[in-house]
């Protein structure tokens, strides 16, 4: 293999190495192979430019090593110089001689000794480079999505108006999800069943703001709706996933049914209305509600009277049909959009509350305070007891099963407002209603939210600081304990009504969704979105995101925009129609492989799938457009079979025997720092940087920095290896644990870490010699007190004896 | 008062126990001395812990041992604070410094004496009776002494009335 050796001066910065001296040594160390080296003042000039160029034309090297800034910079450099020049980016090796050398070390002699063995060690890891493959994987042109709430809803209308097939999903007859039943919303106080308009119904083409049931959603020609479903199954991966659809009928013909009513009014059958939160009553064959879309009756037929066909008999259009049977669709799809919402916390859970103890009816939630304000609740809007008696004071506690550490420990985001809401909502038609507020802290952060809580106290809605402790009756009247915390008095307010508050949780069904699609889950129970910063509608899984309270409880209008999100950066990956794979990816040596299968738990991206083969039944295989290359696998594999070409075992160490070399020149002992090529490579470089201006930031010359891929790549026997190459100690320098790019690489590795400082007690060697350190560019100091610390303790310790 | 070192550290240790409280009330609300005596509040106390406020004021009578060690409020704290048990560490601390009312002396004799703090009234028994509860046996005096003795009240409760002298 032929190596050019590429070195930059970076316009004459980089004073403290003697450059002939480095150019020398390398030509003499890596005489062989017609090997060569260059020198030049400023490659990055478009003199320099053409140079490089114009040699790689002229030698045509296998491989390239370039010494000179971090390959951070570098690297693009290359990427775009030698486009065409029959070399690949994988093929160039950086070594970086500014930011870890000339503007570190302290004197010219320490400085060329180090960039010695940095070139070197570069050069021998790109002797080890072979060309990587770029993949190129395409897209099915649709796309499902789980949940038909608003969310749902949004993220549907997006890509179908861009010119996708969009499948949604959803377990009741109808769509809108939880809004249906909330009736009037906060802050712009209009229905929550309300959203913009697909304009396809009727002669009124616009788009403007419609109900769920006018905006003509079920017509759209790209959109295929698929109510009282779930998904059963899901095979495949990004760029074609098989998604198994199980349909129950509805046994009413929607191209038929005129909603005329008949069918219900002949039912024999009552049950509480789910609509209605069990608070009035309907027949097995119903209309789930008047607003709600596709606005057509449905039949629950597990509570039909066995042989009963009173309905079928009375329907004047004939679109009954009992016999139906439940239907199992698959689709093809480009991506998966989970949009699968939340539920109320189980309000009997809060003991102290008492709701669903008998003699506590008037105990409610404020999803069942939402139904008796709506004019299609069961009291067409007015508040009354279960008794009928009209309601002359209501109490709302906040907080209940939220910001808790019994219950859950988010707070629910909304609670605050929907309850000022249905207070308004109250007030400004009944002002004779006393009603009180009982709250921890009132969280109005959204638009107009402060102004809409002042309009509450403008209203008269009184509000209490304080938890309520308990809520007792008599028999007719409720008892609300509570302490005034501001006045520090005890309260004991007499009510007619209590509206609880309730913590929003995960939909009942995330689990299997979870695991059906591999899907990481937080230990809120809501999916795990990518990152919390940025990418936060994407998940571990290429090509499945989250949208609205999926991810974290959320209002109305955040639900909208998280769902605009997740479906534009869908619409991203299928309009492209394929996506390119240039990354190394792990590499499983199935011959090697003994099927142990951890692997496959240790990636957090589920990039490894047991495929069924004839012999021996089955096998690992690497999915490479989930593969990130981050080597969490490699650690964990107990046979040692699996590689990330650029990041190969004996590739590294080749570069860690290059960076020990010494030539008897350096007595002291060497400290070799594995850092990841993420936020921990950045912060060495940042350190680099800031030791032109600040010697704070400068750390001994006898350390000496590599890149992995992440710290999840280094194994037990990477830093065993290291050792016996020669290395008097290592930190391992990895992102922050919860900020760990690759998700638990850097927590997998300060475990690893500390089960290797034991093996090295075992073994004589001092565990000291080994450390984890986490950094980011803004606390990238950690990284000089612990090489300092490293460095001091090594004075002490001496050399590694072997 | 100045506290001792060891002293500093166990209030750091009560600073601990109910960093994450809130403020919200919950333990005051259902407090049942709190419902008749208003100068006794949990939440103050927790308060006191909170702003750091290490002044022996805090063990006053008035703030602390007033609590009935009922647990309500442990059991119903949303951050999970043992409001309860964080009173009778600090019941303990204000033994340490000699803080402690008299009144305790007399309790303490009475259980050692007794095995009881205050006499069966005539309408709890009533009540048992109509709850149908078995009667209450007379308590183990022998158990009840050898435990005082080994768990040190005993040597405690010396120590206050050579004190109170």
């Amino acid at each position: 293999m032929k190596i050019g050796t590429f070195l930059c001066n970076c316009g004459g910065s980089i004073r403290n190495i003697d450059w002939d001296n480095l150019k020398a040594f390398i030509e003499e160390k890596t005489a062989e192979n017609d090997n060569f080296c260059v020198y030049h003042e400023s490659l990055c000039s478009e003199e320099g430019k053409n140079y490089l160029k114009e040699v790689v034309g002229r030698e045509q090297p296998d491989a390239i090593v370039f010494g000179g800034c971090t390959p951070k910079t570098a690297g693009y450099l290359f990427e775009q110089e030698l486009k065409g020049l029959n070399i690949s980016p994988y093929q160039v090796t950086g070594a970086n001689l500014r930011e870890h050398v000339g503007w570190v070390s302290s004197d010219k002699d320490s400085a060329t000794k180090k960039a010695k063995a940095v070139l070197l060690g570069a050069h021998n890891r790109a002797g080890y480079q072979a060309p990587v493959e770029v993949q190129k994987i395409n897209i099915s042109q649709s796309a499902v999505i789980i949940g038909a709430g608003p969310a749902g809803l949004q993220a549907a209308q997006d890509l179908a108006e861009k010119g996708h097939e969009v499948h949604i999903i959803d377990r009741q007859p109808y769509i809108g999800g939880n809004a249906v039943k909330l009736g009037a919303f906060f802050p712009s106080e209009d229905c929550a069943a309300c959203q913009t308009s697909t304009g396809v119904r009727g002669v009124h083409q616009s788009s403007v703001r419609r109900c769920f049931y006018r905006s003509g959603f079920d017509l759209h020609p790209k959109i295929n709706l698929y109510i009282r479903s779930e998904v059963e199954n899901v095979t495949g991966r990004l760029g074609g996933y098989n998604v198994t659809i199980k349909s129950q009928p509805t046994y009413v013909k929607m191209d038929r049914c005129v909603n005329c009513d008949l069918c219900s009014q002949a039912c024999p059958v009552e049950k509480p209305d789910e609509m209605n939160l069990g608070l009035s009553t309907r027949k097995a064959i119903y209309l789930p509600n008047i607003t709600c879309s596709p606005t057509k009756y449905v039949v629950n037929r597990d509570e039909c009277p066995e042989g009963c066909t009173e309905c079928v008999k009375v329907c004047p259009v004939n679109a009954i049909d009992l016999n139906e049977r439940e239907t199992t669709t698959t689709v093809t799809a480009g991506g998966i959009i989970l949009a699968t919402g939340f539920q109320e916390f189980d309000p009997a859970i809060v003991e102290e509350y008492h709701y669903g103890v008998p003699g506590y009816e008037n105990v409610i939630t404020q999803s069942e305070l939402a139904r008796l304000l709506a004019l299609t609740g069961p009291y067409h809007g007015k508040l009354q007891k279960k008794n009928g008696d009209p309601v002359k004071r209501l109490v709302i506690i906040n907080c209940v099963g939220s910001r808790s550490q019994n219950y859950n420990i988010w707070c629910s985001n909304i609670c605050c407002m929907i309850g000022i809401k249905h207070a308004i909502t109250i007030k400004e038609k009944n002002p004779e209603i006393d009603v009180y507020c009982c709250y921890i802290d009132i969280r109005a952060v959204g638009a107009n939210y402060e102004e809409f809580y002042n309009k509450a106290r403008d209203l008269g809605i009184k509000f209490i600081r304080g938890r309520p402790a308990e809520v007792e009756t008599d028999g007719t009247n409720l008892y609300v304990q509570v302490e005034d915390s501001q006045a520090d008095t005890m309260l004991t307010l007499k009510t007619d009504m209590v509206a609880l508050s309730m913590s929003m949780v995960p939909s009942s069904g995330v689990q299997k969704i979870a695991e059906l699609l591999n899907v990481n889950v937080d230990v809120t129970g809501y999916f795990k979105g990518l990152y919390s910063k940025f990418r936060t509608s994407e998940t571990n899984q290429a090509g499945i995101f989250v949208a609205g309270t999926a991810i974290a409880p959320a209002d109305i209008p955040t639900t909208i925009t998280k769902a605009a999100h997740a479906a534009s950066h869908l619409d991203l990956l299928l309009t492209k129609g394929s996506v390119e794979k240039r990354f190394p990816i792990a590499e499983i040596d199935n011959d090697r492989c003994t099927l142990c299968e951890i692997c496959v738990g240790a990636c957090p991206f589920g990039a490894i799938d047991v495929v069924p083969v004839e012999n021996p039944g089955v096998k690992m295989q690497v999915n490479p457009l989930s593969c990130l290359g981050c080597g969490q696998c490699v650690s964990s594999c107990p046979a040692a079979c699996i590689d990330i070409d650029y990041y190969r075992e004996d590739q590294i160490l080749s570069q860690v025997e290059g960076l020990l070399y010494d030539n008897g020149e350096t007595p002291d002992p060497i400290i070799i720092t594995l850092a990841c090529w993420e936020c921990a490579y950045a912060s060495t470089d940042f350190i680099g940087q800031g030791c032109l201006t600040d010697p704070e930031f400068k750390y001994p010359d006898n350390v000496r920095i590599l890149p992995v891929q992440c710290t999840g790549n280094v194994s037990a026997r990477l830093i065993q290896k290291t050792f016996e190459k020669g290395a008097d100690g290592i930190i391992v320098l990895g992102c922050f644990e919860d900020k760990c790019h690759y998700d638990s690489g850097s927590k997998a590795s300060t475990i690893r870490v500390h089960l290797m400082k034991q093996m090295l007690e075992y073994s004589g060697i001092n565990p000291d010699r080994l450390e984890k350190e986490t950094v980011y560019t803004e606390s990238s100091n950690r990284f000089v007190e612990t090489a300092r610390k490293m460095a001091k303790r090594l004075e002490e310790l001496g050399k590694l004896e072997r | 008062m100045t506290l001792t070192t060891e002293l500093k550290e166990e209030f750091k240790d009560l600073y601990d126990k109910v960093k994450l409280c809130y403020q919200c009330g919950t333990c005051a609300g259902g407090c049942p001395v709190f419902k008749q005596y208003s100068s006794f509040n949990p939440r103050r106390v927790m308060e006191k812990l909170l702003a750091g406020d290490i002044s022996a004021e805090i063990f006053d009578e008035q703030q602390i041992w007033y609590c009935t060690g009922c647990y309500t409020c442990s059991t119903r704290c949303p951050q999970g604070i043992d409001i309860c048990h964080v009173i009778n560490d600090m019941k303990n601390i204000a033994v340490k410094i000699k803080n402690a009312p008299p009144g305790i002396i007399t309790e303490m004799t009475a259980i050692l004496e007794t095995g009881i703090t205050a006499a069966k009234s005539t309408s709890a028994l009533r009540k048992r009776d109509k709850l149908e509860l078995p009667e209450i046996p007379p308590p183990d005096m022998t158990e009840i002494q050898k435990l005082m003795e080994v768990t040190g009240v005993i040597a405690k409760l010396n120590a206050l009335k050579e004190d109170a002298k």
